[in-house]
């Protein structure tokens, strides 16, 4: 269970999160959506831990871990998993090895043994079927030359890989064709269980056609102003955000 | 003080003609070398192509002051088959079973430098001041299938070495050349090399320079490339107090190629000079250049490279690309790339870039459970990984990812971030 308390956050000297509470219990997926500016990304990146976002106040937890304790790699050996809305291009880095080195990395921080590069060259092949990447793909330096679509399927082919407690998805479906939608939606039923829980940050309702969400919640001027059911995602497509933004 | 050969000498330019005094043989030639040495004396930072690496400044005084007792002993290279040859206080020696097809040799004499060494002053220092000149031939045809370890080891006192290399038409020859300090560092070591590379030949050269804390080192390498040959040059810097790697290729037939991938890795507060000086007088002529440089702590980088196209050299295609990573605000990086082109119909370009290692992509790798350290580390090995993977012979391409391991976790840095572990 993902619990989020009264979250106060800044970057540099602007209060960007002010005061958001969030509970997404394990086996869950929910949605937030919101304006652009409304501190969407903020979250997600606050949660992973990145370092010049500061904290001011309250409180995340993972289970019974007190994630603002922890190091960015240490959050995700706890069971966060952070899918990036641009995700990075890292030239010299070879694919497999980096996430074969992440995977063992979070399993050394749990106590766990280390995955065999002939089980790792397994799984990782399975994964790749699922999200639509080819071996070739695989070879390459890490996202060189891959579209916006193929980054994307690689955030979800280590989300697949990882199986992390908590997964974060920051805007996954921005840049996606219908195809690569469906691929994500199919990933993320694929790993849904009664202890995962999913946080689906995204503008539009279109994802949700392919990602049953439990809850959606609206985000809007740094706090969660107002909960509900799937229906909420519905209708927000035809009413917009303007009520939000001006009531923030 | 009143000589001929050098008007008001430094303590150590002093010693320099004690030394060409000593000399027993060819002192006209010694002494026309040293006067060309001695219209400029050490070079410094008032002259353009030294204003970064001021050997005058370095090295004034009596002697430089390195502990000379941190050799590398065995040589990294010791385990790849290579056949050694050794220059040490003795001058170069070798042992038996010399390759088939290769010739070596020591002469007393002073050959002639070659013309396009012009006025280089370390050179002519070089040329002045060495024992005996190594020639080393390799004949028509001959493919030398293991390389030759050219191990620069003296530790004693100021060296003043000179190479001469000669590959005949279709022959072939890999060299390895290397300096090779722990901590302390050599002396004073200057090395002149010439090279003249017959049509279609093939010359492969690695570098490993690693001067010391304290070494002043100078290497030149200066190269005739006839029609069709190919020139490979791998290198791989660790710098010293001071230390310049400087290579000179002059294309002389059509249609040659040189490539020249390397790495400097610059930690405490040593210096490393690449220069370079490619002239296209030949066309159809093609230069690949990448040199990357990663600098901790308080070390200084400079790169100079220079394209000069003259009116034969139609048809050159020629790149160079310098790039630098700094991981430290106390670091220091200098580029200059230049282009001077008299050609009409050439593909020629030049890039350089600095800055420091990327937050984003950190946070990128941190979130996905590497440590700190590792993701900063993986990131350095990755930058200068590209020009290790240029590197056909795998073994010495593990090894100086090897060395860049080593760099990075070497003792008195905190520029991967420990001190946050």
């Amino acid at each position: 269970m993902l619990k989020i308390e009264n979250l106060h956050a800044r970057v540099e000297e602007s209060e960007i999160l002010k005061g958001l509470s969030l509970t997404v219990p394990a086996g869950e997926v929910h949605a937030i959506m919101g304006p652009n500016g409304s501190g969407k990304s903020t979250l997600s990146h606050t949660i992973a831990g990145r370092d010049d976002y500061e904290v001011t106040s309250g409180g995340v937890y993972l289970n019974d871990t007190d994630l603002l304790t922890l190091d960015p790699n240490e959050r995700a050996a706890a069971g966060v998993f952070l899918s990036f809305q641009h995700p990075m291009e890292i030239p010299g880095v070879a694919t497999m090895n980096f996430i074969r080195t992440a995977l063992n990395s979070q399993r050394k921080e749990r106590g766990e043994e280390e995955v065999s590069a002939a089980d790792f060259l397994r799984l990782i092949r399975e994964k790749a079927k699922l999200v639509g990447l080819s071996d070739e793909k695989l070879k390459r330096p890490f996202n060189v030359g891959f579209s916006g679509g193929e980054k994307k399927r690689m955030e979800m082919l280590q989300m697949a890989i990882f199986k992390p407690q908590v997964c974060i998805m920051d805007e996954t479906d921005s840049g996606l064709d219908i195809d690569a939608l469906k691929m994500v939606g199919d990933v993320v039923n694929a790993i849904r269980d009664e202890k995962r829980s999913f946080l689906v940050i995204t503008h539009y309702q279109r994802l949700l056609d392919y990602i049953k969400p439990d809850r959606v919640h609206v985000l809007a001027g740094g706090k969660i102003v107002k909960s509900g059911g799937p229906e909420l995602a519905v209708e927000l497509e035809t009413s917009g955000y303007d009520q939000f933004i001006e009531a923030a | 003080m009143s000589n001929p050969l050098l008007v008001n000498p430094t303590a150590f330019e002093a010693n320099l003609l004690s030394a060409l005094a000593a000399q027993t043989s060819d002192v006209d030639d010694r002494k026309l070398a040293f006067e060309s040495f001695a219209r400029t004396g050490l070079p410094h930072r008032r002259m353009e192509a030294w204003k970064w690496t001021d050997f005058r400044t370095a090295l004034n005084k009596d002697a430089p002051k390195a502990d000379s007792a941190h050799l590398l002993t065995p040589s990294l290279f010791s385990g790849i088959g290579a056949f050694t040859i050794t220059l040490d206080e003795q001058g170069p020696h070798w042992g038996d079973n010399v390759p088939n097809g290769m010739t070596l040799r020591l002469t007393d004499d002073v050959p002639k430098l070659m013309d396009i060494v012009g006025d280089h002053p370390m050179a002519n220092l070089a040329a002045a001041l060495c024992g005996q000149t190594l020639i080393i031939t390799v004949s028509e045809d001959a493919i030398i299938h293991a390389p030759i370890h050219l191990r620069r080891a003296v530790t004693g006192a100021p060296s003043h070495m000179r190479v001469l290399i000669s590959v005949d038409r279709g022959g072939s020859l890999k060299l390895i050349e290397s300096i090779e300090f722990d901590k302390g560092g050599v002396d004073f070591d200057n090395l002149l090399t010439e090279l003249r590379l017959g049509e279609n030949a093939s010359f492969n050269r690695t570098v490993y320079c690693n001067s010391g804390d304290d070494g002043v080192d100078m290497s030149l390498l200066a190269a005739e490339l006839q029609a069709e040959a190919q020139f490979d040059q791998y290198v791989l810097l660790s710098g010293g107090q001071k230390a310049r790697f400087e290579t000179c290729l002059h294309f002389k037939g059509e249609e040659a190629r040189a490539k020249m991938m390397s790495a400097a890795l610059l930690g405490n507060k040593r210096h490393g000079d690449l220069t370079s000086h490619i002239v296209h007088e030949a066309a159809g002529c093609i230069t690949e250049q990448q040199h990357k440089t990663v600098l901790k702590d308080q070390a200084m980088g400079v790169f100079q490279g220079k394209f000069l196209v003259e009116r034969e050299g139609q048809k050159t295609d020629a790149n160079m690309q310098a790039n630098a990573m700094l991981l430290s605000d106390q670091a220091t990086i200098n580029h200059k790339p230049e282009l001077e082109i008299y050609a009409d119909d050439v593909l020629c370009a030049h890039g350089s870039t600095s800055g420091a290692l990327d937050e984003e992509a950190i946070f990128y790798l941190r979130q996905r459970g590497l440590t700190q350290v590792a993701a900063r580390s993986l990131l350095v090995e990755a930058f200068v990984g590209e020009v290790f993977d240029e590197i056909d012979d795998e073994d010495i391409a593990a090894l100086f990812r090897q060395q860049t391991l080593t760099w990075l976790f070497s003792e008195k840095s905190d520029s991967l971030g420990k001190q946050s572990e």
